[in-house]
């Protein structure tokens, strides 16, 4: 006969859970603080980087080591055990531009950035005026694309003009918006509730929510701050936020178009799109559009 | 020993199963203090289990660090506690194992058992003949000696005369089989009485008592009554295990003895997820019975006729009998009474019905009958309170217990699967900048997931418990992948039939909007 588990057993199976249970518990909810084991048994605070990003299988390195591989599923990454100080962050995925960043780490805290991707290659049309000339007509043909464009445009200059002297904007409450003089400045552009415009060659952002709510690239650990200033060493003359996603600008300078991240919490990663004198900007759904003189560009970004 | 007593005479009964509201069913039995404190009492269970549920959520909004030291306790607490279980568990399964082998028979034949007697109600209602025969041929094929077996097919009457002819007609058909077979006809709406199996089975244990014991000069307390639900089917050693641990038992009139109840009748016909539900039933009774304690009994059991005579019978105006009286015996006994786990099973039907909805739907309201078994907390602490013969530590310790049981069983799901991700949610963003928060999910996934290899060991001992799969599954692909990855919806069936069903009931009870029987369908093949 096989007895039940004897009261013996069964105390020494509680005994050992409880004690299991008082062991652990300090270990893990120290460890979940960022508390790690340092040199002679002492304790070290440690913080960590959270790098998001849009596309999958990327490879990202601190100070220049493998640390991360992401699928398809996972694009996130969360690197721990990091003592508190400055890191470079850097994520390489094949068919896009290398992103690095630099990073400050805070004990207990966890900095977070967005990787920011474009393709080495950036997918462009130009569009000129007139179609290629061929042997059986007389007079160039007027490109309907380029008709399209020129009317786009015109009418986003409009609609823009529009905006700035109403000082509406799409995704804020009207009595905030409407009120507030900084909507009326040049190339105002509301992202996500973002205020952003030109001033004195720089893009000026700010954030004009709650404390809660504060886009991580305006914060550092705990402190956030209201405005951060993008400056290129060029002028930017005009900009836009990209279409997609990611938080990053198409800037236009004298000599350029830029994509640049909108996290200037370290030196932000530029990357050259297109060149050329008096470039205009423009985006249409997903395609970012560059008037080059008289010709256009569009380009997905 | 056998007395003239009537059904409403109280000579008979224990001193404090004397007591008016001996057999209290609510507060409203009751009147004055009494019936403030029952109702009291019965708003308890709900006031914890919300009480954790929503303390959780303030705290995840007012002090999400705390909150989150909670929860990383909490599921370290949980992984722990299912290595503890599970160490019982596999216990009772080597029990299992093994009195499935015993020859109880030669066990039995060297104690004196000539005497003893078993009584089988078999209640039914409006089942199809076909349920209450595969029941009848187990018992037919149980191996004892015949003129021992004493067969009560308990009728109601509110389910019409063609059920009572049928159980005339078993009766009649399956009698050679037994020394005695009886028909009870339990009247419809007799006062005091709520429909249900309690008060039948009451009906017809009292009927027995003065049809067939006092007829044939039988002595109560030579006699073991198996309360049968109405699809129970038995191993063929049953009564010869049961009377064996009946004859070994110290002081064997203050306990009741509980089988293992698994769930195999139509186990193979069930869908997926009433498979898990049924086995995860089975699994927390093979726990139970290495944790005597704590077992209270459940469904089909064995209990002495004198223990059941001097209590009344099981309660007729509630709904959780099986469980009452357990309760009824213990504090009328003043705490000296137990249950004796004997770790040899018994098989009932899985909850199965013509749709996968439907089946769903039937799940949902048996476990929210079974979680009804929270009634009994109110009528447990109120007795605590009346009867001081029992041993202070003793109501302390058995009332924290069945506390902690009903209070883990409708918030703990919740916990673990749902809480973990609140202090996130609710936090704000000074805790979700904190590497704790980062932490939270990755620490909780990980306690999880490394308790999973407790769910594993689970189904593994549920495997080697299954009966043989039929020809026509065995060979279908589909059956197998299904059977393999079943066992990933138990975090979802613990929810869905564990916690809510049991936050369901405890707010009826606190409502007092009181359940009635359900009588769960039982479609034998779908």
């Amino acid at each position: 006969m096989i007895k039940p588990l004897s009261d013996l057993r069964r105390r020494l199976y509680l005994m050992m859970s409880v004690l299991a249970f008082i062991a652990l518990i300090p270990i893990i909810l120290l460890y979940s603080e960022g508390y790690r084991l340092g040199d002679a048994f002492s304790l070290v605070e440690t913080g960590g980087i959270y790098v998001r990003s849009d596309v999958a299988d990327t490879s990202l390195y601190v100070n220049g080591a493998l640390k991360k591989e992401t699928g398809l599923l996972i694009r996130n990454s969360f690197i721990d055990d990091l003592r508190p100080g400055m890191y470079e962050i850097r994520v390489e995925k094949d068919g896009y531009r290398s992103w690095v960043k630099r990073v400050r780490v805070d004990e207990n805290l966890v900095t977070d950035v967005n990787h920011l991707p474009v393709l080495t290659d950036v997918a462009s049309t130009t569009v000129r005026r007139f179609l290629p000339a061929t042997s059986t007509e007389a007079t160039p043909v007027r490109d309907p694309r380029h008709v399209e464009l020129v009317r786009l445009f015109a009418s986003s200059t409009a609609t823009t003009t529009s905006k700035a002297v109403v000082g509406k904007s799409p995704t804020s409450t009207a009595s905030t918006t409407a009120l507030d003089p900084r909507t009326l400045m040049p190339g105002f552009r509301d992202h996500r509730g973002i205020y952003a415009w030109i001033e004195r060659g720089r893009v000026t952002m700010t954030w004009p929510g709650s404390y809660e709510r504060t886009p991580y690239f305006f914060c550092q650990g705990k402190e956030c701050i209201a405005t951060s200033t993008l400056a290129l060493p060029e002028e930017i003359v005009a900009f836009e936020w990209l279409p997609s996603q990611a938080d990053g600008l198409v800037v236009v300078t004298e000599s350029g178009a830029y994509v640049v991240d909108a996290d200037v919490r370290s030196a932000p990663n530029v990357y050259p799109i297109v060149s050329g004198k008096n470039i205009k900007l423009l985006i249409d759904g997903a395609d970012v559009i560059f008037k080059i003189d008289d010709d256009f560009v569009v380009a997905e970004i | 020993m056998n007395t003239e007593h009537t059904h409403d005479s109280k000579d008979h009964l224990l001193e404090y199963a004397k007591r008016e509201d001996f057999h209290s069913g609510r507060a409203s039995d009751l009147s004055g203090r009494d019936r403030v404190l029952y109702r009291a009492l019965e708003i308890l269970p709900a006031v914890l289990s919300w009480g954790s549920l929503l303390a959780t959520v303030a705290l995840s909004y007012f002090a999400p660090v705390v909150a989150a030291y909670f929860i990383i306790a909490f599921d370290l607490y949980w992984l722990i506690k299912t290595t503890y279980l599970v160490a019982h568990h596999i216990h009772n399964w080597k029990r299992i194992k093994h009195g499935m082998t015993v020859d109880w028979g030669e066990m039995l034949s060297q104690l004196k058992h000539e005497h003893v007697q078993h009584l089988i109600i078999l209640p039914y209602y409006k089942e199809p003949e076909e349920v209450l025969r595969a029941s009848l041929d187990s018992l037919v094929a149980a191996k004892y000696d015949r003129s021992k077996l004493l067969l009560v097919l308990a009728a109601e009457v509110r389910a019409g005369a063609e059920q009572t002819e049928l159980g005339e007609r078993l009766a009649a058909e399956y009698a050679p089989h037994f020394a005695a077979t009886l028909v009870t006809k339990h009247p419809a709406d007799l006062p005091g009485e709520a429909a249900g199996k309690g008060s039948n089975i009451s009906w017809a244990a009292e009927r027995a008592r003065v049809e067939l014991l006092d007829a044939r000069d039988i002595a109560y307390e030579d006699v073991i009554v198996s309360a049968f639900d109405v699809d129970t089917v038995v191993y063929e050693r049953y009564f010869q295990c049961l009377a064996w641990h009946f004859l070994t038992t110290e002081d064997r009139h203050k306990a009741s003895y509980q089988p293992v109840p698994f769930y195999y009748n139509n186990i193979w016909d069930a869908p997926a997820f009433s498979r898990v539900v049924a086995s995860s039933g089975t699994f927390w009774q093979m726990i139970q019975q290495e944790r005597p304690e704590k077992l209270v009994t459940f469904s089909s059991h064995g209990v002495s006729f004198k223990a059941l005579y001097e209590v009344g019978y099981w309660q007729r105006n509630m709904v959780s009998e099986d469980s009452r009286i357990f309760w009824n015996l213990f504090v009328a006994n003043g705490g000296n009474y137990r249950v004796i786990p004997i770790a040899y099973p018994i098989s009932m039907d899985a909850n199965l019905a013509r749709t996968n909805w439907q089946t769903g739907v039937n799940i949902y309201k048996q476990q929210r009958r079974w979680s009804w078994g929270v009634e009994n907390l109110p009528y447990v602490l109120y007795h605590f309170m009346r009867n001081k013969t029992i041993p202070l530590r003793k109501r302390i310790s058995v009332g924290l217990t069945q506390m902690e049981g009903y209070w883990s069983l409708a918030t703990n799901p919740l916990f673990i699967l749902l809480l973990g991700w609140l202090p996130l949610v609710l936090g704000g963003k000074d805790f979700n900048s904190s590497i704790l928060s980062y932490n939270l999910p990755i620490i909780t996934r990980n306690l999880m997931t490394i308790a999973m290899a407790g769910l594993i060991v689970s189904a593994i001992i549920s495997v080697s418990l299954l009966p043989q799969v039929p020809t026509r599954l065995s060979k279908k692909a589909s059956f197998w992948v299904l059977r393999l990855f079943q066992w990933i919806l138990v975090p979802i069936t613990i929810v869905i039939f564990g916690a809510i069903p049991g936050l369901d009931a405890q707010m009826r009870l606190a409502l007092g909007r009181y359940m009635g029987f359900w009588v769960t369908p039982k479609d034998k093949r779908a």
